[in-house]
C-alpha cells in the first residue's frame, strides 16, 4: 500500500512510485563540456559510466544525461555530436538496468536516445517542439515539462507579474498540448524551472509556492543543484554550493518526484536522515 | 565538501548560534548539537538533516562545518520567510555563471534580456 499523495509515474520500461518526502535522486552526467557546475569534464564513455555507476551506488535512482549545456556563454554542440556522445552512454546504462532521462530541447536527440532505451525526456525548453511529446508518446516514455519563457541557452530575467501564476499557466497549457499529441497525462512530469528565465527573487517565490504545483497530482522534478538564487543569499560560487543545494532539497522534498543534483551522495544522505 | 577555507554566508540567519569547535572551551560547552564531519559530504548531509528541526530554536550548534551550516540555515530562512531576500545586482560579476576548468574563454558573453514575460505559444523566445 502506497503512502498518501504517492504519484505513480510510468516511464517506458520503468515505473516510479514517488512518495512525498522521499524524492528520487537524479544524478547529472554531462556528455559534452560547458556546464557551469562541472569542475571536471568527463570526456570518455568509461569516465562517464564510472561516474554514473558511482552515483547509483550513492543512491541515485535515475541518471540524467545532458548533451548540450543550457549555459549562455557558449554555442550549442552540433546535434550529430550530441547524439554520438549520448547514445553509447544511454545504451550502457540501460544494459545495467539503470533508468535514464535525457536533458534536451532537441527532437533529434530525443529520438535517438529514446530508441537507445531512455525512459524520460527532460525537455528544458518547456515543450517548444511538440515532436518531443509525440516521441515520448510513441515510446511510452515520461516527459518533463519545464517552465521557461525563453529559448535554450538564452539568459533572461523576465519581469513576471505573478511568476507562480505564469508557471501554472504554462503547466496547464503544455500538459494539454502533450496529451493532445498522444502522451498520457500520468507520464507528464512538471519542473517549475528554478533559474530559467526568472530573477532570483522569483525562484524564492516559486519555492514558497510548491504546494500549488503538488496539487496538480503529477510528479515534480526540481533542478535543485547550485542555483543562482541560493548564491545570492549566501554569496557562495556555483561550484561550492552544497549546503545551498541541500537547503533547496529540504524546501521541496515533500513533493512526490525527483531532485536533480550533482552531489548525489550528500543529498541522498540528507534525505535518508531527514525522514 | 568545500575547500579548507569555506565560504562565509553574506546573510546571517535567525535561529541557532553556530560556532566552530575552536570557539568553545570543551565538548561540555552546553551545545545542543556537537558534531565533527571532516571532509565527508555525506556526513554533512546527515548533519544538516539533524540541524533542520533546530532551525527555529535558540540552539547552540558546534561543528567544524559551521560555515556550511550557516549557509544552509540562511537559505532555509529566506525560503520560509523568516529572513528577507538580500538585495542583489544581476550585473554583479560574482553572480555570473563561470566557465568550468578546461573551457577556453567565453565565446559569446551572456546577453541580459529584460522586459515583461511574453506568455506566448511554445517557441516564444526562439527556442532552438
Amino acid at each position: 500500500m502506497s503512502a498518501p499523495g504517492t504519484v505513480v509515474l510510468p516511464a517506458a520500461q520503468h515505473t516510479f512510485m514517488l512518495e512525498p518526502g522521499r524524492p528520487v535522486v537524479m544524478g547529472i552526467i554531462n556528455t559534452n563540456p560547458g556546464s557551469f557546475s562541472d569542475t571536471v569534464h568527463l570526456a570518455s564513455l568509461d569516465a562517464q559510466m564510472e561516474r554514473a555507476m558511482a552515483f547509483v551506488a550513492e543512491g541515485a535512482g535515475i541518471i540524467d544525461v545532458g548533451t548540450d549545456s543550457g549555459v549562455t556563454y557558449g554555442a550549442s554542440v552540433p546535434l550529430e555530436q550530441q547524439v554520438a556522445a549520448a547514445v553509447p552512454l544511454v545504451e550502457a546504462l540501460v544494459a545495467e538496468g539503470i533508468p535514464v532521462s535525457i536533458d534536451t530541447p532537441y527532437a533529434a536527440v530525443a529520438r535517438a536516445t529514446l530508441a537507445a532505451g531512455a525512459c524520460m525526456i527532460n525537455d528544458v525548453s518547456g515543450l517548444a517542439d511538440l515532436e518531443i511529446a509525440r516521441l515520448c508518446a510513441a515510446h511510452d516514455a515520461a516527459l518533463v515539462i519545464l517552465h521557461t519563457r525563453v529559448g535554450h541557452k538564452q539568459e533572461a530575467f523576465l519581469d513576471f507579474a505573478d511568476v507562480v501564476a505564469d508557471i501554472e499557466d504554462l503547466f496547464e497549457e503544455r500538459t494539454a498540448m502533450a496529451v493532445a499529441e498522444g502522451l498520457t497525462r500520468d507520464r507528464v512530469v512538471l519542473d517549475p524551472g528554478l533559474g530559467y528565465s526568472k530573477p532570483p527573487s522569483d525562484d524564492v517565490m516559486l519555492l514558497r509556492a510548491y504546494d500549488t504545483f503538488i496539487a496538480r497530482g503529477l510528479a515534480i522534478l526540481t533542478g535543485a543543484s547550485r542555483k543562482l538564487y541560493s548564491g545570492v543569499i549566501t554569496g557562495a560560487p556555483p561550484t561550492d554550493r552544497l549546503p545551498e543545494t541541500i537547503a533547496t532539497v529540504a524546501a521541496v522534498r515533500r513533493a512526490p518526484g525527483f531532485v536533480r543534483v550533482h552531489d548525489v551522495g550528500a543529498v541522498r544522505a540528507y534525505l535518508d536522515a531527514a525522514r | 565538501m568545500p575547500p579548507s577555507t569555506p565560504h562565509v554566508s553574506r546573510l546571517t540567519p535567525p535561529g541557532p548560534t553556530v560556532r566552530p569547535p575552536s570557539s568553545v572551551p570543551s565538548d561540555d560547552a552546553g551545545a545542543t548539537l556537537l558534531r565533527t564531519i571532516g571532509d565527508d559530504p555525506q556526513e554533512l548531509g546527515r548533519l544538516l538533516a539533524d540541524i533542520e528541526p533546530l532551525r527555529h530554536d535558540d540552539a547552540l550548534i558546534v561543528t567544524d562545518a559551521h560555515a556550511e551550516v550557516v549557509r544552509f540555515l540562511a537559505v532555509l530562512a529566506v525560503l520560509e520567510g523568516r529572513a528577507p531576500m538580500p538585495d542583489y545586482d544581476l550585473d554583479d560579476p560574482s553572480l555570473k555563471w563561470h566557465a568550468p576548468k578546461g573551457i577556453a574563454g567565453v565565446p559569446n558573453p551572456p546577453t541580459i534580456v529584460s522586459g515583461p514575460a511574453s506568455g506566448d505559444a511554445p517557441g516564444a523566445g526562439g527556442a532552438a
